[in-house]
């Protein structure tokens, strides 16, 4: 639920009870005043009639007269002494309109001319209903008017003032800290948004510079790493050509070298991995896929004869792609060496190149790869302990860095992995 | 043949010094901006070995000085910024290589002596080794004359060796040298194995005095009988 509507809901809601109270007291009020009023009649036209009535004792006032609206009763002394005048509502029958009317009835106890009289006197007032008739209509109208005020004002204060907070969302929506734009921020005269667009202006600038520093601290530290691995290398070379070195002492150093060199290489990808994160390669180059892919294929061929691999090239066309040049031939090694490396005696490489797509299918002891782990870092899935699992990371990055989407499949024993550029 | 080799990391400095001293390079050692700075303007170096990250100034002004000086010293960039825009800039600079750190001494030791080869304008590139000729430019190798034919791996694993004849060559660092990262590291040593294998039995059917010896199974050297 909207804000908004929430708000409004409520606030509807609120207004409903207290037109509700109001009503009644409304009709209280009214009903008061419209006693008031006509007693106030009803007691003028009494004072009235009993002054006149006193100067015009003819007058015959004693017998009941339909056509006037007051009634002399004779009474006796005591009921005279112990009347009190009152004002009391009465219903008389109206057979005109065949219904029961309100009125409003004095009772009140007089001595005229030597005799004692009760004197009622009935008016006929506003009644009941119809007070309430008016008051539902007027203030039920006020209601209905008040209610379509308020929410077409409510549409336009939604439409205009928090339109900016809005755009902020859809902006913040769309934000990536990875993405080298600051989310752009609407402009509002509001104060609360203003202070809430420089919340997120403030968050945001936070939030970047620590990914930044994040971003830098690993190629930092990569490179930090670089001359201590420098000076353990060329110390462990020195160690090899000692003359006093035996055989027992050569093969411990060679262990050393071989971990040195394996955490060169990770030192080295990591790097990479960071650099390539961090924007650092132009995707300008028009690289040569095919012949890109002729010159990796040397590369692998101590690997071909050992495995007694048949390599197929289907459909070479001549394809060249925007990218980064080196990245891209980092992209079709890791892609050849997984494989190469990766595959059964007397099994297959099939690579073909059509327009648009490179397709890298080879036969392998593994089945079906899990498609969401293998372009994860440091996923490892057969023995081969010498393998980082960064490979395929690798490839997925710059894939997604040039805006290539790289897909794994398994089909007829073989993986295949096809590069849509 | 003299080197200036700027670097500030003490150790390597040091390392680097033992490495020219062992290969019969004449030398000076630099660790900062400034005094390399002062050297460069005293002396003629055939080849400098450039540290980019300095303390007190970065190596690529000196690249700057010696291009405004009009000095026509090699300078091999030796860092650990492995940024294309860092060899770019070094090599549009003036540099003449760009190797990255880690680095093996080996292949410093290949690049420095091209170096050097490229700046003395010499005209027959060829390299002997007891009975062994190596034309380089045409990739050629003989043995008393004789043509040996040799695919491209034997044949930079031939050069590679002789051109670093003084050291014992890792295995690690001559497998990085012919493949770099496209084989991994056990695999290669096989692949490595059967290659010296194969031309070690050439190099013995042509007649070759030089041996290729394995050295406790940790590295290879190529010896004159």
């Amino acid at each position: 639920m909207k804000l908004l509507s929430y708000t409004s809901r409520t606030q509807l809601v609120l207004f409903l009870v207290l037109f509700g109270v109001f009503a009644a007291v409304f009709y209280l009020v009214m009903r008061w005043n419209v006693y008031r009023n006509v007693d106030e009649v009803l007691y003028n036209r009494k004072m009235n009639l009993l002054a006149y009535l006193q100067q015009h004792p003819r007058a015959p006032y004693a017998g009941d007269n339909p056509l006037d609206d007051f009634t002399f009763y004779k009474i006796g002394e005591p009921a005279f002494r112990n009347g009190k005048e009152a004002y009391s509502n009465t219903l008389i029958y109206e057979p005109v309109d065949d219904e029961l009317d309100e009125y409003r009835k004095l009772v009140s106890y007089v001595k005229l001319h030597g005799n004692f009289y009760r004197l009622e006197i009935i008016k006929p007032h506003l009644e009941a209903n119809e007070i309430i008739t008016t008051v539902a209509i007027t203030l039920g109208g006020l209601f209905v008017g008040l209610t379509l005020c308020y929410y077409v004002s409510q549409r336009i204060i939604s439409q205009k003032i928090w339109k900016p907070f809005y755009e902020l969302l859809e902006r913040l929506r769309r934000y990536r800290m990875d993405k080298a734009t600051e989310p752009e921020l609407p402009a509002s005269r509001i104060d609360e948004f203003k202070a809430l667009n420089e919340a997120v202006a403030e968050l945001s600038s936070k939030n970047k510079e620590i990914f930044e520093s994040q971003k830098q601290f690993t190629e930092n530290a990569s490179h930090e790493m670089q001359t201590p691995l420098s000076v353990i290398q060329s110390r462990l070379e020195a160690l090899i050509e000692r003359p006093e070195l035996t055989g027992k002492q050569a093969e411990i150093i060679e262990g050393i070298i071989s971990s040195t060199q394996r955490l060169k290489k990770l030192n080295k990808t990591l790097l990479l991995l960071s650099r390539i994160e961090n924007k650092q390669f132009p995707l300008t180059d028009q690289v040569a896929v095919k012949e890109t892919i002729d010159r990796m294929l040397v590369h692998f061929e101590e690997q071909k004869e050992k495995l007694n691999l048949t390599v197929q090239i289907q459909n070479a066309s001549d394809l060249t792609v925007k990218g980064n040049t080196l990245l891209t031939e980092m992209l079709i090694q890791n892609l050849l060496k997984n494989a190469f490396v990766h595959n059964t005696d007397n099994g297959k490489v099939l690579i073909s190149l059509d327009a648009g797509c490179l397709t890298i299918a080879n036969t392998g002891q593994a089945d079906k790869l899990d498609n969401g782990k293998i372009f994860d870092r440091f996923y490892k899935r057969s023995g081969h302990a010498e393998t980082w699992g960064l490979g395929l990371s690798i490839a997925r990055k710059v894939s997604e860095t040039s805006g290539w989407s790289l897909h794994y499949t398994h089909q007829a024993g073989q993986h295949i992995f096809s590069l849509y550029f | 043949m003299k080197l200036l080799i700027v670097e500030d990391e003490v150790a390597l400095l040091k390392d680097l010094g033992a490495f020219a001293e062992k290969e019969g390079f004449m030398f000076d050692l630099a660790g900062d901006y400034r005094s390399a700075l002062e050297k460069i303007m005293l002396y003629q170096y055939d080849c400098i070995i450039l540290d980019i990250n300095l303390p007190d100034n970065s190596g690529f002004s000196i690249l700057e000085t010696l291009h405004e000086q009009q000095k026509s010293d090699g300078v091999l960039i030796l860092s650990a910024r492995d940024s294309l825009d860092d060899k770019l800039k070094g090599l549009g600079l003036g540099a003449d290589d760009y190797l990255t750190k880690p680095f093996y001494y080996s292949e410093l030791n290949a690049r420095i002596k091209a170096i050097v080869r490229r700046k003395q304008f010499k005209t027959s590139k060829e390299v002997r080794f007891s009975n062994i000729q190596i034309n380089l430019d045409q990739r050629l190798v003989a043995v008393s004359g004789n043509q040996v034919n040799l695919t491209k791996k034997e044949y930079a694993i031939l050069t590679h060796l002789i051109s670093n004849r003084k050291r014992i060559l890792s295995k690690v660092a001559l497998a990085e040298y012919i493949w770099g990262d496209y084989v991994d590291e056990a695999q290669s040593f096989d692949f490595l194995f059967s290659h010296i294998k194969n031309l070690k039995r050439k190099l013995k059917e042509a007649g070759a005095g030089a041996e290729i010896s394995n050295i406790y199974g940790v590295g290879y050297q190529i010896k004159e009988p």
